[in-house]
């Protein structure tokens, strides 16, 4: 016990970071096993029952389908108007000199832990990431930069770890390198494992001997290509001081995926724009959010939890749930609607584009693990309020059936009962009629469509030499892709992650390849 | 909330309030969409201010043709809008035409019931018919040779004209004495036309003069046919079609019952239309007027399996003896007759009348159906012809 004091109570159970069924042990193993199955079958029972009922009750099937559709567009409504204001509220925050906001605050005492997990990303990424963390107007002294690489990435990895901290190493206050091993018993090989090495790491080798304290330290772990806008740290100093439990709370920023915009093909860019735009949807909803990405939060939440999970793959929403239990319901996430850009999914060939979009994508929605994982515990921690565990766990549950199932029921099974409702159904003017209510519903969720074309005009960086302004024009018509998108890099591989989770077919991490064109 | 910054977090309350305003935008709409999409119509001049009312679906196979319901000009036809489904129609019959320059006007009226749509399939034969000319002697170049220029019909092929038929000037047409041999088949029960009887004369001969023989003679357009579900065939002096296929596939005009003629008011009649004795239409039961609310929860037809029906069509003959007979290439809707005056072109469709348009007119012609096209012989030539119905 004594060895982990250090954890909540709650976090210090056995069951606390379970990863999987098969860690888990009679009863427990048996509810975690059955909410597995949960999502992908409720995901396959819903698509076939559309097509079930397509056939057997083709009426039924039909005013469901206009009902959807309504439900479709009214949704989209909804969920432009939030992406409408959260944009005037990124380009409002991105306009404000953070520098004087946090002025009226004591914060020299705070010290910024940087963790950049990385595998075997190009050293020029790297290099733009710790670049872009040195020119942010903040105290460099005040940083400490821990570069994590992994020891099965071999000695190009070290190398290029050994050259940026040659190069950056006396710009901030603090830079280490980390190795996490490739042989700890129970990890599974990714950015979890590695990065919970690292800030123990930190913790042994910054924090401790320096006498910094925990709550004085706030943690920002990014993706390797993340680069930070310059404001980042004062944007989340202000946010740290002025949060109702600032230890208690985790601090989201807008991940943009547009480092490489001008390079990614049309497919690369809308899909990326589209994680944006979710991203920026949930920041003005934030009781719904979880962390995603780069994030930050205080060393001491972490360290109250043991930092992140390493026996699973989306330690990066995972996290937070973490917190919210182990902290049982008393845990936020504070949204900065401030921007850190990232790169889109783009590979040097088309089909390698596709290929690396659908895994991560995959690697994404294989965050339904964590919709097992909250329910499980929310069976367990009673001390969160009952209101609460039921009203995320409705949301969660419709989150990941929604992912799956609505564009395929939208965009495919919605024609179903007029290829398959048979000769009696197909007579009705309801059955023509069906097509066209559909089509103009469809028509008019097109203008959340605008609205989202309009938007990402104003984030894309600006144009490099040598790039066309007709590429504007492309990119402004390059949405009416979303139907193929929604089908192809959420719901398919929504499903297949499902489906695998279903069947106990575990996934592990994999590591979306970085690629930056020679200009 | 910090009164620094111009644009706050949106409130929860405020987003709150949206949602709920979109839930009853949803439950408002939903119930406008359900009737919309069932075929009920606001109409301020009705009793109930709300009508049930049905459709038209037309589908005509050629571009450019115009499409007329009631006299009203509804669609002209393009490359993907060679159809027109026409909604919010008052139950009762309505008139519907299908023209094209050149070519033969599709008539036809149309029973619509509330909630239903009725289909057709419309057709425009040319008026001066398109034919390949398949002749006995071709020259060195392939091209047909004739005595005397065509002038019944176009043709899509080059023609050569020749008082002379010298055996050292022009070769032999394979393809003419390879079709020839399906026009000499004959099924024992009927009478074998003039042309026919020629075509037996020629090929004995063929058979005398060639030793080798690759073709095998093609089944005779006047034996029982079978396709997709529809049997064609002779029963005394006429022909039918039959549906052979599933009760639950079967195009309920092969039981379609009588119904009034058109006329300027029987579109909007309030009389109920008998739609087919093997559709029962529950919910129009009244057909204009919205009654009591089971017409809302059931305004769907169901099939009984009890009625009784004998799902045949007598093909129209025009009184004339019918000859060869056969399904026109790709489709159980039309067949291709041959009568006394001519070749034609009937839709297996009785309602109100069929539509019957000539391919080829002329005394004694018979024809073929072979591997997707129709051939015709006159005793002398053979005209493939094209039939884009």
């Amino acid at each position: 016990m004594a060895k982990h004091s250090h954890l909540l109570p709650y976090a210090e159970r056995p069951d606390f970071r379970v990863g999987r069924a098969t860690e888990l042990t009679g009863r427990d193993r048996r509810l975690y096993r059955f909410l597995e199955i949960l999502p992908g079958f409720a995901s396959w029972a819903t698509l076939i029952g559309v097509i079930l009922a397509s056939i057997y009750a083709p009426f039924f099937a039909a005013y469901f389908v206009i009902a959807f559709s309504v439900y479709w567009v009214l949704k989209t409504a909804f969920l432009s108007y939030h992406l409408r204001h959260n944009w005037k509220r990124l380009r409002h925050y991105m306009s404000i000199d953070w520098e004087k906001m946090v002025e009226r605050f004591e914060y020299g005492h705070m010290y910024h832990v940087v963790i950049l997990p990385f595998y075997n990303e190009p050293e020029e990424v790297l290099d733009a990431t710790l670049a872009s963390l040195a020119k942010t107007k903040y105290d460099k002294k005040a940083m400490i930069i821990a570069l994590a690489r992994e020891r099965r990435a071999g000695e190009s990895a070290r190398t290029v770890a050994e050259k940026m901290r040659e190069k950056w190493g006396s710009t901030f206050g603090n830079f280490i390198v980390t190795e996490h091993p490739d042989d700890i018993v129970g990890e599974i090989a990714g950015k979890g494992s590695n990065a919970t090495w690292a800030a123990e790491c930190v913790r042994k080798e910054v924090l401790d001997p320096h006498g910094i304290r925990y709550n004085h330290t706030l943690v920002s772990i990014f993706d390797i290509d993340t680069v930070v806008y310059p404001d980042y740290f004062n944007c989340l100093v202000w946010h740290f001081m002025t949060a109702e439990r600032p230890l208690k709370s985790s601090f989201q920023p807008v991940p943009i995926f547009n480092n490489n915009m001008w390079e990614a093909p049309a497919l690369a860019r809308v899909v990326a724009m589209s994680s944006t735009f979710w991203e920026m949807v949930q920041q003005e909803r934030p009781e719904r959010m979880a962390t995603f990405s780069s994030h930050s939060v205080s060393f001491q939440a972490l360290y109250e939890v043991g930092y992140w999970q390493t026996n699973m793959v989306s330690e990066d929403s995972r996290i937070y749930w973490n917190l919210m239990i182990a902290n049982n319901g008393e845990y936020d996430v504070i949204p900065l609607s401030y921007p850190v850009s990232m790169d889109a999914n783009a590979a040097p060939t088309f089909w390698g584009t596709i290929r690396n979009i659908y895994k991560q994508h995959r690697r994404w929605t294989y965050g339904v693990e964590n919709f097992v994982y909250i329910i499980y515990h929310f069976t367990k921690n009673k001390s969160i309020p009952r209101g609460r565990r039921i009203k995320i766990a409705l949301q969660q549950a419709e989150g990941y059936w929604s992912l799956v199932t609505n564009p395929i029921m939208l965009i495919i099974l919605g024609w179903a009962p007029i290829f398959l409702g048979g000769r009696v159904f197909h007579e009705t003017v309801l059955s023509y009629n069906l097509p066209i209510v559909v089509r103009n519903l469809l028509i008019l969720a097109m203008f959340g469509l605008v609205i989202s074309s309009l938007i990402s005009l104003t984030l894309i960086p600006k144009r490099p030499e040598g790039k066309m302004r007709l590429q504007y024009v492309v990119m402004a018509f390059q949405w009416v892709l979303i139907p193929v998108t929604m089908v192809i890099f959420s719901a398919i591989p929504g499903l297949d992650a499902q489906t695998r989770l279903m069947f106990g077919k575990y996934m592990g991490f994999w590591v979306t390849p970085k690629h930056r064109s020679d200009e | 909330m910090h009164s620094e910054f111009n644009v706050q977090p949106l409130p929860y309350k405020q987003r709150q309030r949206t949602f709920g305003l979109l839930v009853t935008l949803f439950l408002i709409s939903l119930p406008f969409l359900y009737l919309y999409a069932t075929g009920y119509r606001f109409d301020i001049g009705s009793a109930r201010n709300i009508v049930s009312t049905g459709g038209l679906y037309v589908a005509a196979e050629r571009t450019g043709a115009e499409i007329f319901i009631d006299g009203e000009l509804v669609r002209e036809t393009r490359v993907f809008r060679q159809a027109f489904y026409a909604q919010s129609l008052d139950p009762g019959t309505h008139r519907v035409h299908v023209q094209k320059d050149g070519h033969h006007t599709w008539v036809k009226e149309l029973p619509v019931s509330a909630y239903l749509v009725t289909e057709a399939q419309s057709f425009n034969l040319p008026i001066v018919p398109q034919v390949r000319v398949i002749t006995p002697w071709v020259s060195a170049t392939g091209t047909a040779v004739v005595r005397a220029p065509i002038l019944f019909a176009s043709t899509t092929n080059e023609i050569l004209a020749t008082t002379t038929m010298a055996t050292s000037t022009f070769s032999r047409n394979v393809e003419y004495d390879t079709l020839l041999r399906f026009f000499a088949t004959v099924t024992p029960t009927t009478t074998p036309s003039a042309a026919a009887q020629v075509a037996r004369r020629i090929e004995s001969l063929l058979e005398t003069a060639t030793t080798t023989s690759t073709s095998t003679p093609g089944e005779a357009a006047t034996s029982t046919k079978e396709a997709s579900g529809v049997r064609l065939y002779r029963d005394g002096e006429d022909v039918y079609a039959a549906w052979t296929g599933a009760f639950e596939q079967m195009p309920y005009y092969y039981c379609a019952e009588e119904f009034p003629p058109y006329s300027t008011s029987t579109a909007s009649t309030t009389d109920r239309l008998p739609r087919t004795e093997a559709t029962v239409v529950r919910a129009d039961e009244d057909t204009q007027s919205l009654e009591p609310s089971e017409a809302f929860m059931h305004p769907v037809q169901t099939v009984s399996p009890d009625v009784v029906c004998d799902p045949k069509i007598r093909i129209d003959r025009k009184w004339q003896i019918l000859g060869a007979f056969d399904f026109l290439p790709g489709t159980t809707d039309f067949v291709i007759i041959g009568l006394e005056d001519g070749i034609y072109v009937a839709e297996v469709d009785d309602r109100s009348w069929q539509n019957v348009q000539p391919v080829m007119m002329g005394v004694g012609l018979d024809f073929r159906v072979e591997n997707g096209a129709v051939y015709v012989f006159d005793g002398t030539f053979i005209y493939q012809a094209v039939l884009e119905y």
